[in-house]
């Protein structure tokens, strides 16, 4: 299994990495050999290469330099993601992926492949999250953005218990179409909610016929998944 | 009305210096009956202001105290009084009745954040950057925010004084048509050929956007760093250290220089050398401003060691939210091949607001400790579950995690699960209960 990092040096703007460790950890307790590649702007990348491929939240400045090397690979991602290739992104990472997306004030076509769009909020929203969908209940985190998708028709998550979603009171956060997982929930998503990367690990080896899965969440895993959704719930 | 304003501030710091409190206050009230009254009085002619993610505080009360042993009268703000309302204080504490000036000089910690609202009434003769990094994330929004706070403050009047190592900091003075002066560091023992996380905070030339290449790292986003097409290097220094000497706690500058430092801390290093770069700068008595780096004894202490039965300890406070103080605790503990526990942990994750967000502990690289080196790692404080589980995905296994819900049992756990040398590696709160159990325990 070959995981791709892209714009690790870039695109890691809250403890991003996390989640390429906490994957890697969980395929490799499912007996699944993993190597990570980290790649960046002007490498060469093919996403057919990969099995998995993740990027992570970065500054509004960096995202111009990802989004014009993400543009070079625009076909192959899209197929890609067509072909039911597994894509991760988190944060603002995700604006790229719809119709629109605001490059630094300018509204600009995105790589087209999601119908969504991304949209300059008046004001850069932060607060912890809770949301949660038929399969994963209670995903927690932290929203830092300044801009919000519109137009999305297929919401990972769709309801907000703490937080404003992915545009404020749309009730719905995140996109989920074929394999490609977009949330604005920021920073180690996976390693904070166990359940999502079992979730991944899981819908991973199924989609390429990988037998043998068993849930596997650490014991302290769980409790720090607990303690924090606890704390940010404000409960003792 | 001047007077009158003036007048009231200084009653309330008055009354605060009485109950030992209030150091923002006075200048708050101040301002609000008259937000205009910081223009209004007379500033020291000569003022050094200073900010950065680290070493703000300690490098800013070494100026107060060099300028202070060299006969100077001076204004500073305690620890803490960086925001509007603590400058604010501070100046109407050194002006009389009549808004005249008693002071020489105004040394200021500035917050990043604040320096716009401060620079308003008055800007700084030098304007020091020590650093910039990723910190408080849940405030700031990021980084770059940050920047484009100071950045927008800076005037071509203000003589900054910039970290060479950090290319961040340097990208401050591309625009700016006033007087520039370097320091950095060449080498530290601790130099390393990649980073201690993959980001750092400026990573490609802010002109070719081409990736900058760094020879080597001293800590975090600092270090020896050019452009591939030389659109951006590492200016020159006008203060280098050229040799350090950690055993006797000393360093040279410009291979001829030997200046003090406290403690075998790296970061120690960048404060001197600030504080050198602005007395020099400032023409003051080389003899004496050496000396004084000698005799000081900071009162804010980042580092404190303890005995408990027999057993070495290290107290490292370490700010949650900021990786590059955290990641400074971390490389030092892992320097010690023996055996050894660590005690890591807070009650709050921010003292300032109460947003509860931990992306941050993986900027920390808590992958540089050894695990066959630990005895145990003592998890702390209402998050103890949070850091055990990024300390086991950082290595450390599952069966040398204690957790210790209740800050106040820290040491008599440590004392009856633990061996080896002690280091924590916490926040300021734990900190303080730390220092605060010790110093009990020796009483008994």
């Amino acid at each position: 299994m070959k995981i791709a990092h892209l714009y690790y040096d870039l695109a890691n703007l809250y403890g991003e990495r996390g989640n390429v460790a906490v994957l890697r950890h969980a395929l490799e307790d499912q007996g699944i050999d993993v190597t990570v590649d980290k790649i960046t702007v002007n490498d060469a990348f093919q996403p057919a290469d990969y099995d998995f491929i993740y990027i992570g939240a970065m500054t509004e400045a960096n995202q111009s330099l990802v989004f014009a090397d993400l543009l070079t690979h625009q076909q192959q991602l899209a197929r890609y993601i067509m072909d039911g290739g597994f894509l991760l992104a988190t944060g603002n990472a995700l604006e790229f992926f719809g119709k629109i997306w605001n490059n630094n004030g300018k509204e600009e076509y995105g790589l087209r492949i999601c119908s969504y769009s991304a949209k300059k909020l008046e004001k850069r929203l932060m607060a912890e999250v809770i949301v949660s969908n038929d399969t994963l209940k209670e995903v927690c985190g932290f929203q830092n953005q300044s801009c919000g998708i519109v137009e999305n028709d297929h919401p990972w998550f769709t309801g907000t218990e703490l937080g404003m979603g992915s545009y404020p009171d749309s009730n719905q956060e995140g996109v989920k179409f074929n394999h490609f997982y977009g949330t604005y929930v920021i920073g180690p998503v996976l390693a904070r909610n166990p359940h999502v990367t079992q979730h991944l690990v899981k819908e991973w080896m199924m989609s390429h016929n990988v037998g043998g899965y068993t849930e596997k969440i650490k014991e302290f895993d769980k409790k720090a998944y607990e303690s924090y959704k606890n704390s940010i719930k404000k409960v003792d | 009305m001047k007077m009158l304003v003036i007048l009231v501030a200084k009653l309330i710091i008055r009354v605060g210096k009485l109950v030992h409190r209030g150091s923002t206050l006075p200048g708050d009230v101040a301002l609000r009956m008259d937000p205009d009254i910081l223009s209004k009085i007379e500033i020291p002619k000569l003022s050094v202001a200073v900010t950065g993610t680290t070493g703000k505080t300690s490098t800013t009360q070494t100026i107060a105290d060099v300028f202070a042993s060299c006969g100077y009268k001076v204004a500073h703000n305690l620890s803490g009084a960086n925001l509007i309302g603590g400058v604010a204080t501070l100046l109407l504490d050194s002006v009389t009745l009549s808004g005249k000036c008693k002071k020489d000089v105004l040394v200021l910690e500035v917050d990043e954040r604040y320096a716009k609202l401060v620079f308003q009434y008055f800007q700084p003769t030098y304007f020091v950057v020590t650093n910039l990094s990723r910190d408080q994330l849940a405030r700031h929004g990021h980084y770059d925010v940050v920047y484009d706070d100071i950045a927008r403050c800076i005037t071509d009047s203000m003589h900054l004084v910039l970290n060479a190592d950090d290319p961040f900091v340097c990208k401050l003075a591309l625009n700016h048509k006033g007087p520039v002066t370097y320091f950095g560091i060449k080498e530290t023992a601790q130099d390393t050929a990649e980073p201690e996380i993959d980001t750092l905070d400026l990573c490609y030339c802010p002109k070719c956007h081409e990736k900058l290449h760094f020879d080597r790292y001293h800590y975090g986003n600092l270090g020896i760093w050019n452009c591939p097409n030389h659109d951006y290097d590492r200016p020159e220094c006008a203060y280098e250290v050229t040799g350090i000497d950690m055993e006797n706690q000393r360093f040279t500058i410009n291979g001829s220089e030997s200046v003090a430092i406290q403690h075998d801390i790296l970061y120690n290093i960048y404060n001197n050398l600030v504080v050198y770069a602005i007395s020099d700068l400032c023409r003051l008595d080389r003899k004496t401003v050496l000396s004084s780096l000698k005799s000081f004894n900071f009162t804010v202490k980042r580092f404190d060691t303890f005995t408990c039965d027999g057993r070495d300890g290290y107290i490292l406070t370490s700010k949650n939210e900021t990786p590059i103080s955290y990641n400074q605790s971390l490389k030092y503990v892992s320097l010690d091949s023996s055996l050894k526990t660590i005690v890591v942990g807070f009650k709050r994750v921010s003292g300032r607001y109460d947003l509860m967000d931990l992306s941050w502990l993986w900027d920390v690289n808590f992958e540089c400790l050894d695990a066959d080196t630990i005895d145990h790692a003592v998890c702390v404080g209402p998050f103890a579950n949070e850091l055990a589980a990024r300390l086991v995905h950082a290595g450390i296994r599952e069966e040398q995690i204690v957790i210790e819900p209740v800050p106040g049992n820290t040491l008599q756990t440590v004392k009856d699960k633990t061996k080896g040398t002690i280091y924590a590696t916490v926040y300021f709160d734990m900190a303080k209960e730390l220092t605060k159990l010790v110093e009990s325990e020796k009483r008994v």
